[in-house]
């Protein structure tokens, strides 16, 4: 249809261009995989006793060659905590950033919306009150607690969002009021609390992996295997999305649909990880807009990347934390920003291209 | 040849009504319908509306050669994106909606020649929050073109544009919907514009239609008096084409 037109015009062929970037970004993902690999492993080999990291990735690949203490340190101990930092990592990355993609602000993450408030306010429940939200047995209480008050902010909002004038700025309105709601409560457990319940809740809000086992792991790895998918079908809708919605409603995108079912998914990734390790801020935040940076907003590179330097992010901070005090694991959610800003502010003064 | 008719078609926003008992004859492919009015008299609905974007009353009747309503494209006012995106990829965007993530070396080529059309294949690997208001509407139309429809809603297309690219991209359009048999309906606030470029006119007015017909018979001194609250003559210049001579506002009583 363009041709005829189009040839009055010579003009420069942006094919070429566009697949060289298509590449670079490729690069940069299999760059993260490899960092990402490399971390893990030098989680591992950390630890009460340091192992080089040699001997690890003998456990790893050919684990009949070493001895039977390496093997059960490697795989049962430090594996299920190295790979809850990047199952964990990667879940919230992602629900920052479909957050970021669908309430079309910067500041969105599992924190804007009151959902890790309010998982600390479930978990306090059990530690200070022993009040469990679902009858179950005593050393699921605090996590399901957790989980269900979670659930049940990112419900609210959910349904909040589908009421008639509710615009995506009074959404992220009434995820702030539910932080200081929850916020609030907490610190009223809080100054009711036995000392021993107050430490315990206080440890519980740093978040920490060091609660981590092999069934935590694969209920965070299946609920992101089931996310990523469903993101991924709709990679082009999303990336849309962020043109405004009378532009994504033009390409014939449902934009209320997309938003809604989108929001339910993130509300499952981002109180599953919270209730199992605590409250592990900034990753949600800024694992997304790292991700941004590196490749773009083009979901079919965006999502993989955030899922990767969620990943990363979180791993690397596993690494630091165990590298501050030796012999001594400092809880994770301490260390998150402290390793994150620095290589943050790194990125958004060298990066020339506009970040948001 | 593709044709449009709307049939009583109204427009509602909850309970309030925007557009009623809008009628037109056909509106053909290969021609260009310049839709215009005073601001808020319901052009932009109008178009949502036809794109089947807002709800109401009545029928959008699409010719029977037509791909179906999917055919319809409506290209939106300016929203100022803010999204880290090249422009080369937000054009890509439009094209793959509702397709799979391999992108094919025809479509590349068809983004390509797009650019090229519309003179801006030199900002392609620009960000889109680099652009200027006039640059991201020209990238706005190439996110239209991209998508081949045969009805096309172009909601002030030209408002932030400079004289040049003003006369560059109607006479682009007219050309292309000449071609390619596309009916191209423009919102446009710059009659003069409409009376040079657009075959036929439709005026909307407090959200219904107080004139429709041939450009030159619809854009009259009457119309802009009652219409537009203007004293204006509509002459002949010196090539003999008409030309809109405003004299003087009339006072709001």
């Amino acid at each position: 249809m363009m041709a005829a037109v189009a040839d009055e015009i010579a003009g420069v062929e942006g094919r070429g261009r566009y697949r060289a970037l298509v590449a670079r970004r490729l690069l940069m993902l299999s760059g993260l995989i490899a960092a990402l690999f490399l971390s893990v492993a030098v989680d591992m080999a950390l630890g009460p006793a340091n192992y080089p990291l040699a001997d690890v990735l003998t456990a790893l690949f050919n684990s009949g060659a070493v001895s039977d203490q390496l093997r059960v340190v490697i795989w049962d101990i430090r594996m299920p905590i190295a790979l809850m930092a990047v199952t964990v990592g990667a879940s919230l990355s992602v629900a920052g950033a479909q957050m970021q993609t669908i309430l079309a602000n910067p500041l969105a993450s599992p924190f804007t919306l009151g959902i890790s408030a309010a998982a600390g306010f479930g978990a306090a429940l059990g530690l200070v009150a022993g009040v469990a939200v679902f009858p179950v047995a005593v050393q699921y209480m605090v996590p399901l607690n957790a989980f269900l008050m979670a659930m049940l902010a990112a419900l609210f909002i959910h349904f909040a969002s589908t009421m008639r004038g509710v615009t995506v700025e009074t959404i992220v309105l009434l995820g702030i009021a539910l932080v200081f709601t929850f916020n609030a409560a907490l610190s009223l457990l809080e100054y009711l609390a036995s000392e021993q319940a107050l430490a315990a809740v206080v440890f519980w809000t740093m978040g920490s992996l060091t609660k981590a086992t092999w069934p935590k792991v694969w209920i965070t790895a299946a609920v992101l295997a089931f996310a990523a998918p469903l993101f991924a079908r709709h990679a082009w809708a999303l990336t849309a999305l962020r043109l405004g919605d009378d532009k994504a409603a033009s390409f014939g995108i449902n934009v209320r649909r997309l938003r809604l079912e989108t929001m339910l998914i993130v509300s499952l990734l981002a109180a599953i990880p919270v209730s199992f390790v605590g409250t592990v801020g900034f990753v949600g935040l800024v694992g997304p807009h790292i991700a941004r940076m590196l490749v773009g907003e083009d979901q079919r590179f965006f999502l993989p990347a955030s899922v990767l330097c969620g990943a990363l992010l979180l791993s690397t901070t596993s690494v630091v934390s165990k590298m501050i005090i030796p012999g001594a694991v400092l809880p994770i959610g301490i260390i998150t920003a402290l390793v994150g800003v620095p290589f943050f502010f790194v990125l958004i003064f060298t990066n020339r291209r506009r970040a948001w | 040849m593709v044709a449009l008719r709307l049939d009583a078609v109204g427009a509602t926003y909850g309970r309030r009504t925007v557009l009623s008992n809008i009628n037109t004859g056909e509106l053909k492919g290969g021609r260009l319908t310049a839709v215009i009015g005073p601001n808020a008299a319901g052009k932009s609905t109008l178009f949502k509306r036809i794109a089947g974007l807002a709800a109401g009353p009545g029928l959008v009747h699409l010719s029977d050669t037509a791909k179906g309503p999917e055919t319809i494209c409506y290209m939106p006012q300016d929203t100022g994106a803010n999204a880290v995106l090249t422009v080369y990829e937000s054009v890509l965007l439009s094209a793959k909606q509702g397709s799979g993530w391999k992108v094919k070396d025809d479509e590349l080529a068809e983004i390509d020649r797009v650019l090229a059309a519309l003179r801006i294949d030199d900002l392609a690997f620009r960000g889109l929050g680099e652009l200027s208001g006039g640059q991201r509407q020209l990238v706005s139309i190439a996110q239209a073109l991209v998508r081949k429809p045969e009805v096309l809603l172009m909601d002030e297309p030209t408002s932030a544009l400079d004289l040049f690219r003003q006369i560059e991209v109607l006479g682009f359009m007219k050309r292309l919907s000449a071609q390619s048999g596309m009916a191209v309906l423009i919102a446009l606030h710059d009659l003069n514009h409409a009376l040079r470029y657009c075959d036929d006119t439709i005026v909307i007015s407090s959200g219904s239609v107080a004139a429709s017909g041939p450009t030159e018979t619809v854009i009259t001194a009457d119309m802009l008096k009652s219409v537009y609250r203007v004293e204006a003559r509509v002459e002949a210049c010196s090539l003999g084409r008409p030309v809109i001579i405003v004299d003087d506002s009339i006072p709001v009583r």
